[in-house]
C-alpha cells in the first residue's frame, strides 16, 4: 500500500519535473505565456487595490459629514456668541457635537494648508467669520443631514450653512462602478488565462503528436497521456500567477510614494498597501486551477477526435 | 487468440473496408494477412487494436469481446498486443533504449526492471550495442529491428505487424520475417499483413487473403491451409 502510493507519488513527480525541463528547453516561449498571464493578472490587482483604498478614504469622509455654520461676524454692540449659540443648537437631539473654531484658529489652519501661508501674512485684516462645526448625530442620512443643514441656516445668527456631500456620494458611486469594472475585468483575465492555456497546450499536442499517438497504441491511459499537459498548464499559471503577485506589488510600490504626496494634499491619509500574501496565495491558486481545467478541455476535446468509430 | 465473427467495418465516409469477415487464429499460430492495396488489411489489424471499431459483427481477443472495452480497459488491452509499423514510428527526440522502454513506462514499470527487460529485448534483435543512439541515425533494417524490440519488450500475448518490410530489400525483409518466427517460438500469436507473396513461399503459416474487403482465403469456412 504505501509502496504504491510512493511509486503513484514518484510518477508524478517525474512528470513534474519533466514538465519543468520542457518549459526550460523553450525559453522564449514559456517566458512569453508566463509574462501575458502574469501582466494580465496584475492589472487587476493593482487596480483593486487603487479601488479599494480610494473606498476606504471616501468612507472617512463620509463618517466625518459635518455642517459648516458660518456666523454673522456680527457689530461691536450686538455681538453674537458663538459658545453660547453652540450650547443651544447642543439641545437639539440630532445633533451630537459642535465645535467652535474662531476667526483666529481660522486663519492659523489656513495658513498651514501648503502654499498658503503667503498668501494669508498678505492679508491686512483676518476675513473669516466666526464658525461653529456641527457634528450630526451618527445614523443621520444625507437627506437628513442636507434638511438640517437648511434649518440651521434660517437662524438670524447664522450667515450661511454649508453642507456639502453630494460630490463626495457621487464620487463614491463612481469608485463603486470602477470597483464592478475591475470585477468584470478579473473574470475577463481569467477566461483570456483559458483561453492562453488552451492555445500552449493546443500548440503542445501538435508538437507531440507522433509522441501521442505510439504512445495511446503501446496502451497508454487517457490519464497517462494527459498529465504532461495538465501540469505545464498548471505550471505555467503558478508561475504566471506568483510574477504577476509581485509585478502588482512593484507597480504598487512605485505608485506608493506620489499618491501619499498627493492625499497629503488634500489632508488624506491614503495607503495603496500591498497585495498580502494570503490574498496572493488565492490568485496564485484559482489560476492554477484554471490552467490544470483549460488544459484537460483541451486535451480531452483531443481525445474526443481521435476516438475510434 | 483472434476471433472473428462476422465483422463489417464502414468507415464514416461510406466506404466499406470490410465486408463479412469471420476467421480464427489460434493461441501461439504464426498467420500472413495478403491482398491488394485497399483490400483491408490495415484495417483488419486496426479491427484488434480497437483503433477503429467493428460496425458490425464481433472481434473477440483473447476471449475479449472488444466492443464491451471502454476507457482504461482499452488501454490494457493494448498494452497485451505488440504492434510494428512499415514506418517503425520510433521517436526521433529520444534514444533507442527509451523508445523500447516506451510500452513499459506507460505500463508502470520500475526503473531497474524497465532498464533489465529493454536490454533483453534489444539482444534478442541485436541492437544491444546501439542502445544509447538516437534512432534515426540508424539504417532502415536497423530501424525496424527497434520496432520490433519496442514491440515485443512488454511479452505480449500477440504481435501485429503492419508491412514490416515494406521498405526493405529482400536480404534484410528474410532477416525480420525470421525474428518474427523466433518470437513465434514463445507462443506469441503473430499476424503479418504483407502484400509480399515471397514470404509465403518461404514460411510455412497459415494465410488470409482479403480481396476488396472480403475474405477469400482462411477464412472460417475454408480449411486452413
Ligand atoms: N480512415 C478511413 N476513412 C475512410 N476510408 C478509409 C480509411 N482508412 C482506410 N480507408 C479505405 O478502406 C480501404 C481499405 O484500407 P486499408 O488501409 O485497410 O487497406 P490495405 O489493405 O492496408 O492497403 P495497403 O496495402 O495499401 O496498405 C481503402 O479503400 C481505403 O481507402
Ligand atoms: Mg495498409
Amino acid at each position: 500500500m504505501k509502496d504504491r502510493f510512493l511509486v503513484y507519488l514518484s510518477r508524478h513527480l517525474q512528470v513534474l519535473f519533466d514538465s519543468l525541463g520542457r518549459l526550460w528547453k523553450t525559453p522564449f516561449a514559456s517566458a512569453m505565456t508566463i509574462l501575458v498571464i502574469a501582466v494580465a493578472l496584475a492589472l487587476p490587482m493593482v487596480l483593486h487595490k487603487v479601488v479599494s483604498g480610494l473606498q476606504e478614504v471616501l468612507s472617512d469622509w463620509e463618517g466625518r459629514s459635518e455642517i459648516s455654520l458660518f456666523l454673522h461676524p456680527g457689530s461691536e454692540g450686538n455681538a453674537v456668541d458663538p459658545v453660547a449659540v453652540g450650547q443651544q443648537l447642543l439641545e437639539n437631539p440630532v445633533i451630537e457635537d459642535v465645535r467652535y473654531v474662531s476667526p483666529e484658529e481660522g486663519l492659523t489652519e489656513l495658513a498651514n494648508l501648503p502654499g498658503m501661508e503667503a498668501a494669508v501674512s498678505a492679508l491686512p485684516e483676518n476675513p473669516l467669520p466666526p464658525l461653529l462645526v456641527v457634528v450630526p448625530a451618527t445614523g443621520l442620512s444625507v437627506d437628513e443631514t442636507e434638511s438640517l443643514a437648511e434649518e440651521l441656516g434660517r437662524m438670524d445668527v447664522v450667515d450661511s450653512a454649508i453642507f456639502d456631500q453630494r460630490w463626495l456620494h457621487r464620487l463614491s458611486a463612481i469608485v463603486e462602478l470602477v470597483g464592478r469594472g475591475v470585477a468584470a475585468l478579473a473574470v475577463l483575465v481569467g477566461v483570456g488565462v483559458v483561453l492562453v492555456i488552451s492555445n500552449t497546450v493546443r500548440l503542445g499536442i501538435s508538437n507531440r503528436a507522433a509522441e501521442i499517438e505510439i504512445i495511446d497504441q503501446v496502451g497508454g491511459t487517457r490519464a497517462f497521456i494527459r498529465r504532461p499537459f495538465l501540469y505545464t498548464g498548471a505550471l505555467q499559471c503558478f508561475l504566471g500567477a506568483a510574477t504577476g503577485w509581485l509585478l502588482a506589488n512593484v507597480v504598487l510600490g512605485l505608485l506608493s510614494g506620489p499618491v501619499g504626496r498627493l492625499a497629503a494634499l488634500y489632508h488624506g491619509t491614503f495607503h495603496l498597501g500591498w497585495v498580502d500574501p494570503s490574498t496572493g496565495c488565492i490568485v496564485v491558486g484559482v489560476t492554477v486551477l484554471l490552467g490544470w481545467s483549460a488544459a484537460r478541455v483541451t486535451v480531452d476535446q483531443y481525445f474526443w477526435n481521435l476516438r475510434p468509430r | 487468440m483472434i476471433r472473428f465473427s462476422q465483422v463489417w467495418k464502414r468507415y464514416p465516409n461510406g466506404h466499406e473496408a470490410l465486408k463479412n469477415v469471420s476467421f480464427e487464429l489460434p493461441r501461439g499460430s504464426f498467420t500472413f494477412l495478403t491482398g491488394h492495396s485497399g483490400a483491408g488489411k490495415s484495417t483488419l489489424l486496426k479491427l484488434v487494436t480497437l483503433v477503429e471499431v467493428a460496425s458490425r459483427g464481433q472481434v473477440l481477443v483473447e476471449g475479449r469481446n472488444l466492443a464491451r472495452l471502454r476507457g482504461n480497459r482499452i488501454a490494457t488491452h493494448r498494452q497485451t498486443i505488440g504492434s510494428v509499423f512499415q514506418d517503425h514510428k520510433l521517436l526521433a527526440d529520444r534514444t533507442v533504449e527509451d523508445n523500447v522502454a516506451l510500452p513499459l513506462v506507460v505500463a508502470g514499470y520500475e526503473h531497474r526492471e524497465i532498464r533489465r527487460r529493454v536490454r533483453a529485448a534489444l539482444d534478442k534483435v541485436g541492437l544491444l550495442s546501439r542502445a544509447r543512439v538516437n534512432p534515426i541515425t540508424l539504417s532502415g533494417g536497423e530501424q525496424q529491428r527497434v520496432g520490433i524490440a519496442r514491440a515485443v519488450v512488454g511479452r505480449p500475448k500477440i504481435l501485429l505487424a503492419d508491412e514490416p518490410t515494406g521498405n526493405l530489400d529482400p536480404a534484410l525483409a528474410d532477416e525480420i520475417m525470421d525474428l518474427f518466427l523466433q518470437f513465434n517460438q514463445v507462443d506469441i500469436t503473430v499476424l503479418i499483413a504483407t502484400h509480399d507473396l515471397r514470404h509465403l513461399e518461404r514460411i510455412r503459416s497459415q494465410v488470409l487473403a482479403l480481396e476488396q474487403g472480403q475474405l477469400v482465403l482462411g477464412g472460417e469456412a475454408q480449411p486452413v491451409a
